[in-house]
């Protein structure tokens, strides 16, 4: 289950079609989403588990707005922007990367290719790291929830949250509230009151 | 999944000390059954006659252990319901007067020698987990057990009314859950993150005292499933035959 997922977002079809196409052949990304609106970008973000996201600058020109949403969201997630017409470097500089509409396909490949191995350098120091969402659910779960409660509690779907925990059984290798419970408090995910 | 699947076929003419010898497990289950050591050179069918009980009924046990497809006893009698009966007893008796006192003791030990929080955790855990065992274990003695000392009875024609009314080995089979879960759990914590202080003397043999309970709650749920339900199963089937006559 190591596979990326990647968000393409611009008002354009053209681009965000032709991207996807092109990152596709890459076979880095186990999913590919686009979008053509700042609303669904942020519904999406809510409901999957996403990596990398392309915005054009055009969506961040006036207001941080949307950056700060997704940095909450997850701080990991890369940001590149994908410029086809002129853009303040203020603004650029606030990508991780930006991609240009006359980019070979090989630089493209090369530019996500570079991005995702850095990435999972800090993931093997890390170790099992369990994403944002995981450690959300789990901390609902070892405070009593059921699965009905935690959906609720994040605006998910149950299966979304049964999804998550089977994430995280499978990363950990715990499968009892018991054993979630002693592992949140050892990475420091909840406090020890009320548990002793 | 038996603590020594070598797939040996187990048969009544096979020297005892020779079973026992090849399935390190087969030790404890001999004691379950009140067998006493030392064999000799005698045969399993001489063991098990001294010791009155079914060889047939060994046979089948001691071949679950070993992995081994082993056709169930035809009819099971009367004793051979008490001999099931007894070893199940002895086995929870093991299970709790030494087993899980043998995990308290070395949690305790662990936690006195690594004096900070996500230890104390740990120990809150087993203590809720043997207080657990002791409850589904307690349940089988005082529920199932005299249960099917009842129905064994009527099949003797001893007793015919039902004093524990209404109840059936299929409520049993679904308070039969895995109770072994969080036994790997526990060994998950100490081996992946649980950091320690001490050497990692008390650690290792907190994990081998687990991994060994597990190992024997796997087999036990697995002759549960495989001999005591089909047999309880078997049991009311008869005495309801008999009834509607």
């Amino acid at each position: 289950m190591n596979g990326y997922s990647v968000l393409i977002a611009d008002a354009s079809s053209i681009i965000t079609d032709g991207l996807k196409s092109i990152l596709n052949e890459t076979a880095l990304f186990s999913y590919i989403y686009k979008c053509n609106t700042i609303s669904v970008i942020k519904d999406l973000l809510e409901d999957k588990k996403i990596d990398v996201v392309v915005l054009n600058p055009a969506m961040i020109q006036n207001n941080d707005d949307l950056l700060h949403y997704i940095k909450e969201r997850d701080n990991n997630i890369r940001i590149i922007a994908i410029q086809y017409a002129y853009f303040d470097q203020k603004v650029l500089n606030k990508f991780d990367s930006v991609l240009h509409i006359d980019d070979s396909i090989s630089d493209i490949k090369s530019l996500f290719l570079g991005l995702l191995i850095r990435e999972s350098d800090s993931d093997s120091e890390q170790g099992e790291n369990l994403t944002d969402r995981e450690i959300d659910v789990l901390k609902l779960l070892v405070k009593g929830h059921s699965n009905k409660e935690i959906a609720d509690l994040l605006y998910i779907s149950i299966h979304t949250v049964i999804s998550h925990r089977k994430n995280i059984t499978f990363k950990t290798g715990i499968k009892s509230v018991s054993g979630l419970t002693i592992y949140a408090v050892l990475k420091s995910y909840i406090s020890l009151e009320g548990f002793m | 999944m038996a603590l020594s699947s070598n797939g040996l076929y187990i048969s009544a003419n096979m020297k005892m000390a020779e079973l026992l010898m090849q399935n390190h497990y087969c030790v404890l289950m001999a004691e379950h059954f009140g067998i006493q050591i030392p064999v000799q050179e005698r045969t399993i069918e001489e063991v098990c006659s001294t010791n009155g009980i079914n060889v047939e009924v060994f046979l089948q046990f001691a071949n679950l252990l070993s992995g081994v497809n082993y056709t169930p006893v035809a009819e099971y009698t009367s004793d051979d319901i008490m001999t099931i009966i007894s070893y199940l007893r002895r086995s929870h008796q093991y299970y709790l007067d030494e087993r899980c006192t043998h995990i308290r003791e070395v949690t305790e030990k662990l936690s006195s020698l690594n004096n900070y929080a996500e230890v104390s955790l740990l120990k809150k855990f087993v203590n809720e987990y043997i207080a657990e065992i002791g409850e589904h274990l307690a349940y089988e003695n005082k529920i199932v057990f005299p249960y099917i000392s009842e129905l064994r009875q009527k099949m003797m024609g001893v007793i015919t009314e039902q004093s524990i009314t209404g109840y059936s080995v299929v409520e049993y089979k679904e308070q039969h859950h895995d109770i072994a879960e969080k036994l790997a759990d526990m060994r998950n914590l100490l081996i992946k993150y649980l950091p320690v202080k001490d050497d990692g003397k008390v650690r290792r043999e907190l994990l081998f005292t687990l991994k060994e309970f597990e190992a024997e709650l796997s087999i036990h749920s697995q002759m549960e499933d495989s001999i005591l339900i089909p047999l309880v199963e078997k049991m009311e089937s008869m005495v309801k035959e008999a009834e509607n006559k």
